[in-house]
C-alpha cells in the first residue's frame, strides 16, 4: 500500500477523521461534510496494485479513490471505494503505520449502525468503541455511551484490530443507521459528537437542509457499498463460531 | 398477478436485455438498473425483509411528498411510483452526460404470496414502508 503526499505539505495533525464507505455511508457523508466545511486541502492519497482499476474524474481533473485532506491540525481521509474483504486488513495495516509516526490524539472513525427500526428512532443514538484509556476519556466528555459488550464486524472492525494491535489511539463513532440506505440525519449527529471530541463548531445546518440531494447523489456508492456488505456477511456465514466464556 | 403487472415486468426485462447484447462494453450491469433515463425514472434503493407472518418492503424515496406516492400490489408483485418534488439532475457513474430525473418507479416480485388486503405503508423522512401479510396454507396439527 502507498500512501502518497504532496512533497510540499508536512503532514503533522493531532486528529484523524476516516470516512470510508460502509453502513449507511455514514462516515463518507459526515466525513466529506467537514472537509468541503473546513476548506480542507488536498494532500494526497493510498493507493496499491490490489485496488481495483478505478479513479474518480471531478471537473475534468482526474483523482485516485482514496484520498487525504487537511487543515490545521485535523487529517481527512475519504474514498470513493468500498474496502471489499481483501482489501480491509491490508488497508489498515499500512494506514495505521502511517498514522501512527504523525504521533495522533487520536483516529476517529465515522460509521452506521444498522438499526432495523430505523423508520422509528428521530434523532439517532451514537455509540463508541475506543482503544485506549484516554480516548475512552474523550467519548465520556462528549457524553457518548461506549459500547460495552459484542462483537464488531466490518470495514471498521479492521480499523479498530489494527490501532489496538499497534497501541495507536481510536475512537469509532457508530450512529443509528438504515443499513443500505444512505443516512444524512445520522452522519449529522455523529458530526454533532466530533465537534464535541475536537472542540470545534462546525455549522450542520447545510447537511440537515441538503440531506435529500445527497441521498439521491450517494446512491451508486451506496449500492457499490452494499455489495461489499454482503460479501463480508456471506464470508463470515461460511465460517465456524467459536465461542467461550 | 395482474395482467398489466406482468406486462410491465416482462417489458422491464426485454429492455434490459437489449441494452446487455447491444454492446457488451457498455453495459455497467449494476448501475444501469438504477435508473431508466428515457423515461426519466429513478429505481429506488430497496430493502426486503421477512418476519414469521410478514413481508416489509422499505424503499428510499427522497425529494417526495407523501401524496404523490402510488402503490399498487398483488399477490406477488409490489410496484411504487412516485413522483419528486423537482426534477432532479445526475450524472451517472458510468455515463458522461448530465440527466434530468422526475420520478421513482420499481416492481419487485415479493419472496411469498401475500395478503394485499391486508397490507399497510407509512411513509417518513422521505422512507417507505410496506408491510405485507403472508398468506397462510398451514393448517393445525393435533397432538394425540
Amino acid at each position: 500500500m502507498d500512501i502518497v503526499t504532496s512533497r510540499s505539505t508536512n503532514i503533522e495533525a493531532s486528529n484523524i477523521l476516516v470516512g470510508l464507505p460502509d453502513v449507511g455511508l455514514v462516515g463518507t457523508i459526515a466525513v466529506s461534510y467537514v472537509i468541503e466545511k473546513l476548506k480542507m486541502k488536498e494532500l494526497g492519497y493510498i493507493d496499491s496494485p490490489i485496488f481495483p482499476p478505478m479513479v474518480i474524474i471531478k471537473e475534468s481533473v482526474v483523482k485516485n479513490p482514496v484520498r487525504i485532506y487537511g487543515k490545521d491540525n485535523i487529517i481527512a481521509i475519504i474514498s470513493d471505494l468500498p474496502l471489499f474483504q481483501s482489501l480491509i486488513n491490508p488497508f489498515f495495516e499500512s494506514f495505521v503505520g502511517w498514522v501512527k509516526k504523525l504521533r495522533p490524539r487520536t483516529i476517529i472513525g465515522i460509521t452506521g449502525l444498522p438499526t432495523q427500526d430505523r423508520m422509528q428512532v428521530s434523532k439517532p443514538e451514537v455509540v463508541g468503541i475506543s482503544t485506549t484509556p484516554a480516548t475512552r476519556e474523550l467519548l465520556d466528555k462528549a457524553g457518548v455511551k461506549l459500547l460495552s459488550d459484542g462483537v464488531f464486524v466490518g470495514t471498521y472492525a479492521g480499523l479498530v484490530r489494527e490501532c489496538s494491535t499497534q497501541n495507536v489511539p481510536s475512537t469509532t463513532l457508530l450512529a443509528q443507521s438504515y443499513l443500505n440506505f444512505p443516512d444524512p440525519a445520522a452522519s449529522l449527529e455523529a458530526l454533532s459528537v466530533v465537534n464535541k471530541i475536537l472542540n470545534i463548531d462546525i455549522d450542520l445546518k447545510q447537511l440537515e437542509e441538503e440531506a435529500e440531494r445527497i441521498k439521491i447523489s450517494t446512491r451508486e456508492l451506496m449500492l457499490l457499498t452494499e455489495r461489499a456488505l454482503k460479501e463480508g456477511q456471506r464470508l463470515r456465514e461460511g465460517r465456524a463460531q467459536v465461542i467461550y466464556r | 398477478m395482474g395482467k398489466d403487472d406482468t406486462v410491465e415486468i416482462i417489458k422491464e426485462l426485454d429492455k434490459r436485455i437489449q441494452r446487455m447484447m447491444k454492446d457488451p462494453l457498455e453495459s455497467s450491469t449494476l448501475f444501469e438498473f438504477l435508473y431508466d433515463a428515457e423515461r426519466k425514472e429513478l429505481v429506488p434503493l430497496t430493502q426486503i425483509n421477512e418476519t414469521y407472518d410478514e413481508v416489509i418492503v422499505k424503499f428510499d424515496l427522497p425529494c417526495v411528498r407523501k401524496e404523490d406516492i402510488f402503490l399498487k400490489c398483488t399477490d406477488d408483485v409490489l410496484t411504487v411510483k412516485a413522483r419528486m418534488m423537482k426534477s432532479c439532475k445526475l450524472t451517472p457513474l458510468h455515463s458522461n452526460k448530465e440527466l434530468e430525473f422526475e420520478r421513482f418507479r420499481k416492481s419487485i416480485r415479493l419472496p411469498v404470496l401475500v395478503n394485499a388486503n391486508n397490507s399497510k405503508a407509512a411513509f417518513k423522512n422521505g422512507v417507505l414502508e410496506i408491510r405485507l401479510q403472508k398468506k397462510s396454507h398451514q393448517n393445525e396439527v393435533i397432538m394425540q
